[in-house]
């Protein structure tokens, strides 16, 4: 009876050699990006970035190309909705298109538009994909434009704004997941805008080897949805942290800021004094890379408001003002000045996410459903409606804990600064 | 065949943590949403409870099986008649199981297998085991693999503790109430209470006793635990809403699993300790059904032969779920709550205690 079983068990495994799933990387086209974009008929164009299966295997060159050949290819087709959309575009694929790596999902600016709710549904259905995946808005352009790209540094141009998008200061990899999130909880949405960026001076190219730069694909900021799952608005790269922070999920980033001249005269003086109204002066750049945010709902009769209470941690990575860092107080002066700054850049963001999109993209309302639930029943309904005039009172309070690896600059004083 | 207690304290861990991480949050997350892991404690306080009941009849007992000694309190034939939704239950039990294993490996990794052949090579192994190693090998196996599962466990924990987002479980109950949360409990608990089938095993320890009842006591108060960090891992990753709707919201959990570009792709390994939790579910059942029929009609000693009753029957069994497809909703809270629930783990132990200890006294 052993013997028969064990033999039994070894003549098994020949029968069931598992044929059915068999799916040879010979026959996979791995997608590593997948695009979509509103057709002039209301039919969806669905663009694939594709990795080319000799390209990738002799490491990056020089500009993703290999021999004149770029480590990617991007096929398109017409389509009803994703999977339509994939099907027909299997039609002049020899491989089998195999979405485990489809870790960025592209949306061109027309498909924003007109709303996410008709195509969104399947980056969360299928079982082959990884819920870590980017979604990104390209702005003012199509998404088919954006993947055609090639991309200097990686060999695919998908990979690049995963990389450019970890790099951002925002989580990492998460953006269709918190969009999803999102989504349901407030009601509004937001995801990483894209854009193509040209040069911002055309240098031409003078022989063979020479690299200027070239129009290439960037971050822009973040785009904004609204309840009905509709773009409402971008924040531009100089704006978008701002939510960040506020939702507590910034990681890092830089601030420059202009400290007066007349900070910069008076080397001496209280921290107070460097809070007078600057419009010219030199600069003082941090680097923050701890970020708290409080949030706390005030209801009292009547609206509610909210006080928003930002903390971080930063060193000052760049002094060009004449002030002496090696002096503690005027440490705190750049420190005064940084939160008077990022409190009005915070302010002007924020009344303008209130007047323009009207969405609750830093998530206010949830803090109330949160810390005061039976308010937010009577509250929640019409919430749309009164987060626009909803009182903030911010407060930055930024810490700043080293200067670099000098206090007082390498360079001479000489103007205006303390001997 | 000798269990020690320790064999049968990782036995009832994997059976109950496996299954249960799986397929019971979704629908207690959509009901009572970001206070589900109220009703995991709940669940978790409950469960004990039964269990302690059902291992107090035992210890009553503790040289005779459920089938055995229900026939020593109520008669023959009463005894008979009372067993009989437990076979019912475990028959019931294995196709589920199976059925959930496949459509899980189906929608996961093999997206084109042939049904019979993922449950028939699941039934091939089970069989095998039961035949020849019979209980021993079931309490080896989880005595190995129990505390792998803990450590795979424990890692998965760690490792997603980073995406942890805590103000996603607030506000605590304001949203629910306690109709609401109770109602939420059902479902996990109906699954921890499967530890009752303790009444089949106890006899089968070393010394069957108060260690026992501890051993027993401890395994599900730790599974509870387990699920409870399971739960609240899920809620405060996915937050009620997404929780709520995702099929298996805690492997998709585990898949989210990205920390310094290297360690990612966990889910291979809580698939892989995820299955052998499903086999030492079925092998546990598969044991428990064969011996439990050999003892009913009689044959204490040819349970062996009825294992090739008992493994075609749930093969068919399976292959019938699978081709009806009811709805998975319908299965847990209609049948599952509804009946085996109050019935068979609830009502027959209690019912069962009390005749005993009238009798007793009486004497």
């Amino acid at each position: 009876m052993y013997r028969k079983m064990i033999a039994l068990f070894l003549i098994a495994p020949l029968l069931l050699t598992g044929c059915w799933d068999r799916q040879e990387l010979n026959d996979q086209a791995i997608v590593l990006g997948w695009g979509m974009d509103l057709a002039e008929d209301g039919q969806y164009l669905a663009t694939a970035n594709l990795v080319l299966p000799l390209a990738s295997k002799s490491g990056g060159q020089q500009g993703g190309e290999q021999g004149g050949r770029s480590g990617f290819m991007t096929e398109s087709a017409f389509g009803k909705n994703n999977r339509d959309a994939e099907q027909n575009m299997q039609r002049k694929l020899s491989r089998v298109l195999f979405p485990g790596h489809r870790r960025n999902i592209f949306i061109g600016e027309k498909l924003a538009q007109q709303g996410v709710f008709s195509i969104l549904d399947e980056y969360g259905r299928s079982p082959k994909v990884r819920p870590r995946t980017n979604i990104f808005v390209v702005r003012g352009g199509t998404a088919q434009e954006a993947m055609s790209l090639a991309y200097q540094l990686e060999t695919n141009p998908a990979i690049a704004v995963q990389k450019i998008q970890e790099k951002s200061g925002a989580p990492i990899s998460r953006s269709l997941l918190d969009f999803y999130i999102m989504a349901n909880g407030n009601g509004c949405g937001i995801m990483p805008a894209l854009t193509i960026l040209p040069p911002e001076v055309k240098t031409d190219k003078k022989s063979k080897n020479d690299s200027p730069p070239q129009t290439t694909l960037g971050l822009y900021g973040a785009a904004i949805f609204n309840s009905q799952l509709k773009l409402a608005g971008y924040l531009n790269y100089d704006e978008f942290w701002v939510r960040l922070w506020i939702a507590n999920q910034l990681s890092a980033r830089s601030f420059t800021t202009i400290l007066s001249s007349i900070d910069a005269d008076k080397p001496g003086g209280s921290a107070e004094d460097a809070l007078s109204g600057a419009t010219s002066g030199k600069t003082v750049t941090v680097n923050v890379d701890t970020f708290k945010s409080h949030i706390t709902p005030v209801l009292d009769g009547g609206l509610p408001s909210f006080r928003i209470l930002l903390e971080g941690k930063g060193y000052i990575e760049e002094n060009d003002s004449p002030l002496n860092l090696s002096k503690q107080e005027n440490v705190d002066k750049v420190e005064a000045r940084m939160n008077q700054y990022l409190k009005a850049r915070i302010e002007k963001v924020v009344k303008k996410v209130q007047k323009e999109f009207k969405t609750d993209i830093f998530g206010l309302g949830d803090t109330i459903h949160r810390r005061h639930p039976y308010r937010w029943k009577s509250l929640s309904a019409d919430w749309e409606t009164v987060f626009p005039g909803v009182e903030l009172d911010i407060r930055v309070k930024l810490n700043i804990t080293g200067t670099g690896i000098t206090g007082e600059s390498l360079l001479p004083t000489r103007e205006g600064g303390e001997k | 065949m000798k269990i020690s207690n320790r064999q049968l304290f990782w036995m009832i861990i994997m059976m109950e943590i496996g299954i249960n991480l799986l397929i019971t949050m979704t629908a207690t997350i959509r009901s009572t949403k970001q206070d589900a892991w109220i009703s995991y404690i709940l669940a978790g306080i409950m469960a004990l409870v039964i269990t302690y009941i059902a291992a107090r009849l035992s210890s009553r007992y503790p040289k005779q099986t459920l089938i055995e000694f229900s026939a020593a309190i109520l008669g023959k034939w009463g005894g008979r008649l009372i067993v009989i939704p437990f076979i019912l239950q475990w028959f019931w039990v294995m196709s589920l199981i199976l059925r959930d294993e496949y459509l899980f490996i189906r929608l996961n990794v093999l997206y084109k297998t042939p049904d019979w052949i993922v449950i028939g090579t699941m039934i091939g192994v089970v069989l095998y085991t039961v035949y020849h190693g019979g209980l021993e090998a079931i309490g080896r196996v989880s005595e190995l693999w129990g505390p792998i599962l803990m450590i795979i466990l424990a890692l998965t924990f760690g490792l997603t503790f980073n995406n942890l987002n805590w103000p996603m479980l607030l506000p605590v109950y304001a949203d629910t109430g306690p109709a609401t949360i109770a109602g939420g409990a059902l479902a996990p608990l109906s699954l921890l209470s499967e530890a009752v089938l303790l009444m089949m095993l106890f006899p089968f320890t070393d010394h069957p006793g108060k260690e026992t009842r501890k051993a027993l006591l401890l395994a599900v108060g730790f599974s509870s635990v387990i699920l409870l960090f399971g739960v609240l891992w899920v809620l405060m990753t996915f937050g009620p809403a997404v929780g709520g709707r995702l099929q298996f919201p805690f492997f998709e959990m585990v898949k989210l699993v990205y920390l310094m570009e290297f360690i990612q792709n966990m889910d291979i390994f809580v698939m892989a300790v995820w299955l052998v939790c499903i086999f030492v579910k079925l092998s546990i059942h598969m044991f428990i059904t064969s011996y439990g029929v050999a003892q009913w009609i009689g044959k204490t000693r040819s349970w062996k032969k009825l294992i090739w009753v008992v493994a075609p029957v749930t093969f068919i069994l399976t292959m019938l779920v699978i081709k009806l497809n009811p709805p998975a909703g319908l299965l847990l809270k209609g049948v599952w709550v509804r009946y085996v629930l109050p019935i068979n783990m609830i009502a027959i132990p209690v019912f069962l205690l009390a005749v005993s200890s009238f009798r007793h006294k009486r004497r």
